[in-house]
Parts: C-alpha cells; sequence; structure tokens
C-alpha cells in the first residue's frame, strides 16, 4: 500500500493534554485563578518570611565560554550565565583617563521563561536588568588589574519563579570568578518583596506569584567577606521607612547565609578543572 | 550509503593518578582569607586588605619560601622578555601590527622591530609603511620574541632573527599557557619527521620540517608546495597527541611530545582522540617521563 505523503501521521499511542496540564495556563478560566489565589493566601500564612529557597549553583559547565555558572532557586527560577575574560577594548575617545577596565553585562529573558504572553515592556525591563547587574558586580571585580580590557558577562534566565535578578547576581559572580578574573569578592544576590496590607511583613526570596502580587520589591547585591553591599534596587509602597531598613537586614542576613553554598560550588569547578579530564 | 562508527557517551570513572605530588591542595575562592601573618610578599592572584591576605582569583594557594600566590586555573598569557611566542595578525595599523597572543591586551609588533626580507638594516621609510600590508596580513601567523612589556601589560614582539618570521603551512593547537614548561630553546625538529615550535603563550605550531634551511629568505617566503602524505600524516598524529597530553594536563615539551608520539604509534591516528585510548597512551608516556628521571 503506498504511503500517503500527504498527511502527518501522529503517534500510535496518544493521550489527552489534561493528564500533563500542572496549573492553569494561559487558557485557564477565572476560576482556576481564583483557586491558586485561594491556596498562595492559605500557603502564605504558613510560609516563614525569612526562609530561603533551596539553591543549587555549578560553576564552570559551558565548554565554549571562559567561564560560566549555573543557579537555580527552589520555585523554579534558572539562570544560565557565561562570562569572557579580559579582551582588548575598542579605544573610546577621551577614555585614557578613566583607568582599569570595563564590565559589559546582559540580561536576556529566554521567551520561554514566563507563563503566558510576554509582556510588551520587555526590552526595557531587560536593560535595566542589566545596568543593575553592572552596579552590582563593578565593586566585586578588580577592575584597575585590566587597563584598557573589556570584561563580558552574559546571563540568561530560563525560567523566571521570582527573585530572577538576585540569582542573576550570584550567577554572574559566579561564571567572573570560574573564567580567572582577578575580584575582590563573590557577589551574592538575594530578593525580598512586601505583599500588599498595612501590617504585611517583608518576604525573602519571593516565589513568582507572590512577586507578582507584591506591593514593594527589593533585591539586594552583598560582598560577604568584606560585608560591603555592592548592588541596590527597589521600589514600590513598603510603608514607613523603618520596614525598608528591616528589609535590608533581612536581605543582608540572607545573602550571607547563601554565600557558603556558593563558594562550594566555586571550589568544586576549581577541583574539576584541576583534576586531568577523561574525555 | 558507508556504514558509520556510532558512539554513545557513559559516565567514567576518573583515573586516579598513582603519584599524588604533595597532599590536599588548598583551594580558595576570591574573597577568601589566606592568612593573616604579614611577614609573607604576596603575589599575583593576592591582595592586602587590612593586614589580611585574600585570595582574589579561584585556584590553589602555592607557597614558594616567603612568597604566597594563588595559581589561577585559568589564566591569559602573561608576556615576560625573552619568550617565543606564536600570534595571529589582527589589525595593520599606522607602523605596527596588533597580534593576538592568547594575553588579556593585544600584542604590539612595531615596524621598526621586524626584520626586512633579505635581512637588510636601514631605516624604515614611508615606503615600508605603505607596504606593511605586503609584509604580514590580517590573519597571518608569525613567531616572534618578545622584547619589551608594557605598564599595562601590553607586549611588545620584535622578529629581528632569521628563525623568527611568518609561518607557513603547518597545525596549530592552542592549549593553556601554563602547560608549556619553559626551555633553552622552543624550536625542535623532532625526529618523527616534523617540527614544533611550543610558543610560551600556548599556541603551538606543527609544521613539516624544511629541507635546507634557507638564510636569505628572512622569514618571509612561505612555502606553499604540496606537503607529502607521510609528512600529513606524522603532523596529524602529532597534533592528536598534543591534545590527548593536554587533557590528561601533562606538561608539553619535546620529550613528552616525543614519548607520547612513539606510544601511539600502534593506533590508527583517529583513534587517538578516543578518551580510552588518551588515557592509555599518556599513562605510558608518564611512566616512560619517570623512568627518565629516577
Amino acid at each position: 500500500m503506498p504511503l500517503d505523503h500527504r498527511r502527518l501521521r501522529g503517534p500510535e499511542e496518544s493521550q489527552p493534554p489534561e493528564v500533563w496540564a500542572a496549573a492553569a495556563g494561559a487558557g485557564g478560566a477565572a476560576a482556576a485563578e481564583e483557586e491558586e489565589a485561594a491556596a498562595a493566601a492559605a500557603a502564605e500564612e504558613a510560609r516563614d518570611p525569612c526562609a530561603l529557597r533551596p539553591l543549587f549553583a555549578r560553576a564552570g559547565l559551558l565548554s565554549q565560554a571562559e567561564g560560566s555558572a549555573y543557579v537555580e532557586l527552589g520555585g523554579g527560577t534558572k539562570v544560565l550565565c557565561a562570562a569572557w575574560g579580559p579582551r582588548e577594548a575598542a579605544a573610546e575617545p577621551g577614555g585614557g583617563a578613566a583607568a582599569g577596565g570595563r564590565l559589559v553585562c546582559e540580561f536576556r529573558r529566554a521567551p520561554f521563561a514566563g507563563r503566558g504572553p510576554r509582556a510588551a515592556a520587555g526590552r526595557e525591563a531587560e536593560r535595566e536588568a542589566a545596568a543593575a547587574l553592572r552596579e552590582a558586580l563593578e565593586p566585586a571585580v578588580r577592575l584597575a588589574r585590566y587597563p584598557r580590557a573589556r570584561l563580558a558577562v552574559s546571563a540568561l534566565l530560563l525560567q523566571d519563579g521570582g527573585s530572577a535578578l538576585a540569582a542573576a547576581v550570584s550567577a554572574a559572580a559566579l561564571a567572573l570568578a570560574d573564567a580567572g578574573v582577578e575580584m575582590y569578592d563573590l557577589a551574592v544576590g538575594c530578593a525580598l518583596c512586601r505583599p500588599p496590607g498595612a501590617a504585611a511583613a517583608w518576604l525573602l526570596q519571593p516565589s513568582e506569584p507572590e512577586e507578582r502580587r507584591a506591593a514593594a520589591r527589593l533585591t539586594v547585591a552583598l560582598l560577604p567577606s568584606l560585608n560591603q553591599v555592592s548592588g541596590l534596587l527597589g521600589g514600590g509602597q513598603g510603608g514607613p521607612p523603618d520596614s525598608w531598613a528591616q528589609a535590608l537586614r533581612l536581605g543582608l542576613d540572607g545573602c550571607h547565609r547563601l554565600y557558603p553554598v556558593l563558594r562550594q560550588s566555586l571550589l568544586r569547578a576549581a577541583r574539576r578543572r584541576a583534576a586531568p579530564s577523561t574525555a | 550509503m558507508a556504514a558509520m562508527a556510532m558512539r554513545l557517551p557513559v559516565a567514567r570513572k576518573a583515573v586516579r593518578q598513582s603519584a599524588a605530588p604533595g597532599g590536599e591542595k588548598h583551594l580558595v575562592a576570591p574573597g577568601d582569607i589566606i592568612t593573616t601573618d604579614t611577614g609573607y610578599m604576596r603575589g599575583h592572584g593576592t591582595y592586602v586588605d587590612e593586614e589580611k591576605l585574600i585570595a582574589s582569583v579561584a585556584g590553589a594557594v602555592e607557597r614558594v619560601n616567603k612568597l604566597v600566590y594563588v595559581k589561577a586555573l585559568k589564566t591569559r598569557y602573561n608576556g615576560e622578555v625573552g619568550d617565543i611566542v606564536v600570534g595571529r595578525i589582527t589589525e595593520v595599523q599606522q607602523k605596527r601590527w596588533k597580534v593576538e597572543t592568547n594575553s588579556r591586551l593585544d600584542s604590539v609588533l612595531l615596524l621598526s622591530s621586524m626584520n626586512l626580507p633579505g635581512g637588510e638594516l636601514r631605516r624604515r621609510s614611508a615606503e615600508d609603511e605603505l607596504a606593511m600590508r605586503d609584509y604580514l596580513q590580517e590573519g597571518d601567523l608569525i613567531s616572534a620574541e618578545v622584547q619589551s612589556v608594557f605598564s599595562d601589560g601590553a607586549v611588545s614582539l620584535h622578529t629581528r632573527s632569521l628563525k623568527y618570521g611568518k609561518l607557513g603551512q603547518g597545525v596549530l593547537v592552542q592549549v593553556s599557557p601554563s602547560l608549556v614548561k619553559r626551555q633553552k630553546t622552543h624550536f625542535h625538529d623532532l625526529p618523527c619527521g616534523a617540527s614544533v615550535i611550543l610558543g610560551n603563550n600556548g599556541f603551538i605550531w606543527i609544521y613539516p620540517t624544511p629541507e635546507q634551511k634557507d638564510e636569505e629568505a628572512g622569514g618571509f617566503t612561505t612555502n606553499l608546495e604540496p606537503v607529502p602524505l607521510s609528512d600529513r600524516e606524522v603532523i596529524s598524529r602529532l597534533r592528536n597527541c598534543i591534545v590527548a597530553l593536554v587533557t590528561q594536563k601533562l606538561m608539553l615539551f619535546d620529550t613528552s611530545i616525543l614519548y607520547c608520539y612513539e606510544a601511539s604509534l600502534p593506533h590508527q591516528i583517529k583513534d587517538i582522540l578516543k578518551p580510552e585510548v588518551m588515557e592509555e597512551i599518556v599513562l605510558e608516556t608518564r611512566q616512560r617521563l619517570l623512568d627518565l628521571e629516577g
């Protein structure tokens, strides 16, 4: 019997997609939204505001970039970062006085990073995030050691589950250290958010639904060994100024707790690099 | 359709070196305190903050008498006067060429540091400047020696000897600069039938041994005659051996490359790149090198 080339033959066994659908997607009805909000609200009361999500970090995984790092947070935030070591920078006019190298950061969201269609202001948010990344990393890198050189860092957000910029800061610092760039310290990022309400407390490392419904957000980057804050980005209605100071303290504490995990992953990558590879 | 050999990646056990030199390496991350003792001199990869010596790169701490430094595992080439380097021309500027040598900044080859064809010594005129592109274009490979190092770390090269100059036909292998051993001479004519230039910057050039040493050429005329098949096979085998040595983190010098070549002779050239064959060859090489020392 001649094969029918005009039709695409599907697989022999097929199952309806509802079996695999986890939470409500873009096609979810309002009922699904309500249900999710109710469930989240119930879970929130039980959520410890100082709880850190489990963090997985691995450095030195890309072979094509000089340094690379992958950071994953418990709720599904995945960031992949690559760094390239010092290259000769194109001579900029009047840049002779500014001794020291330049750090060029790029932040991109993958098209499949968030749920639902991408917001129209995606490009602006990416540029703002890249500027914040650069601001957080510059104090950590010894740019004075690389005159006329250009260091490049590129962060790709694979899945946004909340606290994306904070994860990107940690991943970028790990990637730069993996590339052999001289740094004063590793930069660790932590995000906070404050849900709407008069007496709401600041939550550490919010998940995506919490971040979406938050009245105020804050991302803090810290250099743990030197105990210096290198970056601070936030906004919203946070209540009295004391609550912002309290949020900052909470964020710094979170950074200090995350630092050993990142340091361990860097040393493990260094050990792997030093040992003779088999493949 | 011809049959193709397929191999699936499999997790393999890492082969532990039998002779473990020293003890566990002291690995540090940027920001780690190495020591608070002020009696040490600090070297590369460290900085001082409030009387504490802190690491600035991720690597292993090495101590030589009073000097403490952190050996970063991924380094660029840091030029030193007298090193032999192999580089690629990236730009032709006024009175100089920019050469890429796997370092932080591009190296510089001044027109006045270059040998003119015929080896003549004279002042470089405006015609020489206009004819720069006839000597070296973008994309050419050269071998040169480091003349001096600028304050920002850029390296100035010179080719003021007949053995340096433009490179003709051959194979380039790029490795990490820390794997090339410093020796008296970096130009080797291997008895297996090829010659090799071990650049200190990690660029290794393998080329067929020229029959007669032309004295007048000055390194500008590139020999474009077809290379015979036997020479090509030798060069390919050498290249695969060097790749094998690099993956097993063995220092590269003429003896190690030669031993590795001899150990690889029973295998086919393309089989050398298989992981298990690589391990076997390098193990044998390491054994012979240890016998040589002891």
